[in-house]
């Protein structure tokens, strides 16, 4: 409960759930007005920079694939196209269409988990995803058969749900069999069915209406959804390739934090993951998925953050069409990767994690050993645009009872489902009124 | 059918779970069927699916002597804390809670946690292998009384 001492006000909330990691959110307010606002993730750094330094560029997709238990293919996405730019590695269209493959099923699981589990029981009034299933059975058995099936998508492709060991530079160390993929084609059908009574669940929830000045940032391909492909766009304009990142983007060490805070440079803050991605490429939904979108009430290009849990319900639809449709043109590619050779070398990649852009740099030497390595999660950069939501958040917060303060606050985080451990943990909740 | 199910990482003590399901694997008790599930969320419902029975193995931390076999039953309602639901999926308990809420749970079951000590240490510590005898012991036994009870049920 709130507590009066003077003019100061504290309000002490214990550790915020339904989110990645721990971390702790303060809060100090004057007169009304937010003097201080700090959202400090203060998990220990992991290192995973310094572990690959000295380890062999064949190594990293493995090494990487454990930064995350969720989005272990976006982080062996990225830092196979870093070293691939390196050794000039042709990637076969099959193997391509395969790795696009791997990433619906990462979408597809990371998203059922974050909509059924994570963020739907902060608009039906249930404390945890076991009260939403005692209230809403049919839809968490439908989320958890959603789920399932990008995860079996990862098992064919990577050997295993979790950590997957199949990708590798040049392509996988094994591919299917048509018959295999095919073995997948008819839970992706009924996915399907699934996928789409999700969308229109949770575009009927009553979602708080806040309109927000943020400023978007994805991939984006002129012929397909951006997954593993595309430029660096955004909603105020920005266009760059993915190997300029530095030219547009500055990471920046916020004392309270462990994890880097990320800007535009010449602006401020941008927003990562399924609502930047549909709001700049809309188009590439396809005309299927698009027209499911305009029937549901929920309008795209949209600027109020809460309706990322719309934009993840789209992309799920969206990856499981992809992968039916990737599953049905498959031929398999005449070798599973292609050979490279290490050179000393440069290279940088970008792809899109469930959460958002995904970047990593690598420099190796002419034997493939890497000699610097460089890692920046969609978490990291989005921290700077999660406090400036809660700082528009803040005098909204101090005018509610202690539990709907939590409630908004967490709300308002989850809706960029945050990894904080790839970012490297999260939420304690202390507000200062003066 | 009954399902035994090992659950743990592939570290030190963490790995108990794992193990036992191995050992168990080797020679299973009949009409048993033995998973090892590694760490597998909210997959663990799903593997409810088909059985008359289960059985988990996993590492567990009560605060006991390392090695130590807690032996619960798996429909006890303190065991189904939501626990930590993160973006990194359902831990053993909350995916007990979930399975309750959503009417999966197996009709029978037994949850056996083997407490380790030092989960951080490459391998599976002496006391907690002890304990893992214990518990493959454990449930070939629980095995031959279920399937006891289930053919002569008066």
């Amino acid at each position: 409960m709130p507590s009066s001492k003077g003019k100061t006000k504290t309000i002490h909330v214990g550790m915020l759930t339904r989110v990645e990691g721990e971390g702790k959110l303060h809060l100090t307010v004057d007169g009304g007005r937010v003097v201080d606002l700090r959202f400090e993730i203060f998990e220990p750094p992991r290192f995973f920079e310094a572990l690959l330094r000295g380890r062999h560029a064949s190594e990293a997709a493995d090494i990487t694939a454990r930064i995350c238990g969720i989005c272990p293919v976006a982080y062996q996405m990225s830092a196979l196209h870093a070293l691939e730019r390196i050794y000039r590695v042709e990637i076969d269209p099959s193997v391509r269409a395969l790795r696009r493959l791997f990433y619906c099923g990462e979408w597809i699981e990371s998203h059922a988990l974050h909509i059924h589990m994570l963020a739907a029981p902060d608009f039906l009034g249930c404390e945890s995803i076991v009260t939403l299933a005692e209230k809403h059975r049919a839809a968490v058995e439908r989320g958890l058969r959603i789920k399932r099936a990008g995860n079996n998508i990862i098992k064919l492709l990577g050997g295993r749900s979790v950590h997957p060991v199949g990708a590798c530079i040049g392509g996988f160390t094994r591919v299917p069999r048509p018959a295999e993929l095919a073995a997948l084609h008819d839970e992706l059908v009924s996915t399907r069915d699934a996928a789409v009574a999700c969308l229109h669940w949770v575009a009927g929830f009553d979602l708080p209406d806040r309109r927000l000045d943020i400023e978007f940032v994805s991939l984006h391909h002129p012929d397909e959804y951006p997954m593993n492909d595309g430029r660096v766009v955004s909603s105020k304009g920005l266009n760059c390739a993915q190997d300029e990142f530095d030219d547009c983007f500055e990471e920046h060490q916020a004392p309270h934090s462990n994890a880097l805070h990320a800007k535009v440079k010449g602006r401020g803050p941008y927003f990562l993951g399924p609502l930047a991605r549909v709001n700049l490429n809309f188009d590439q939904l396809g005309p299927d998925v698009a027209s499911l979108a305009r029937d549901i009430g929920v309008s795209f290009p949209n600027s109020n953050p809460y309706t990322s849990i719309v934009a993840r319900a789209l992309e799920t639809l969206y990856a499981t069409d992809e992968a039916l449709r990737i599953i049905d043109a498959y031929e398999p590619p005449a070798t599973s990767a292609s050979a490279f050779t290490p050179r000393a070398g440069i290279g940088r990649a970008i792809t899109e994690a469930p959460r958002g852009m995904l970047y990593q740099a690598y420099e190796t030497d002419d034997r493939g050993i890497i000699r610097s390595a460089r890692i920046v999660p969609p978490t990291s950069q989005n921290q700077a645009q999660m406090e400036a939501d809660l700082r528009e958040l803040a005098p909204a917060i101090l005018e509610r009872s202690q539990a709907d303060a939590i409630h908004l606050c967490e709300t308002a985080i989850r809706n960029y489902d945050p990894c904080i451990s790839c970012a490297t943990h999260f939420l304690k909740l202390d507000i200062v009124r003066r | 059918m009954i399902r035994i199910i090992g659950i743990g990482s592939p570290f030190g003590d963490d790995a108990a779970g794992l193990e036992a399901a191995q050992q168990l694997s080797i020679a299973p008790p009949p009409d048993t069927e033995v998973v090892v599930a590694d760490r597998p969320g909210a997959a663990l419902i799903d593997l409810f699916d088909g059985a008359d029975a289960v059985i988990l193995i996993d590492a567990a931390r009560s605060g006991a002597p390392a090695g130590t076999v807690h032996d619960l039953d798996l429909r006890t309602r303190t065991l189904h804390a939501i626990g930590v639901v993160s973006s990194h999926d359902l831990g053993v308990s909350a995916a007990l809670g979930l399975a309750a809420a959503l009417g999966r749970l197996p009709s029978y079951g037994r949850v056996l946690g083997i407490e380790a000590s030092e989960a951080s240490r490459a391998s599976i510590t002496p006391d907690v292998r002890t304990g893992v005898s214990v518990a493959v012991t454990r449930a070939r036994e629980w095995c031959a009384t279920y399937r006891s009870r289930s053919e002569h049920p008066y």
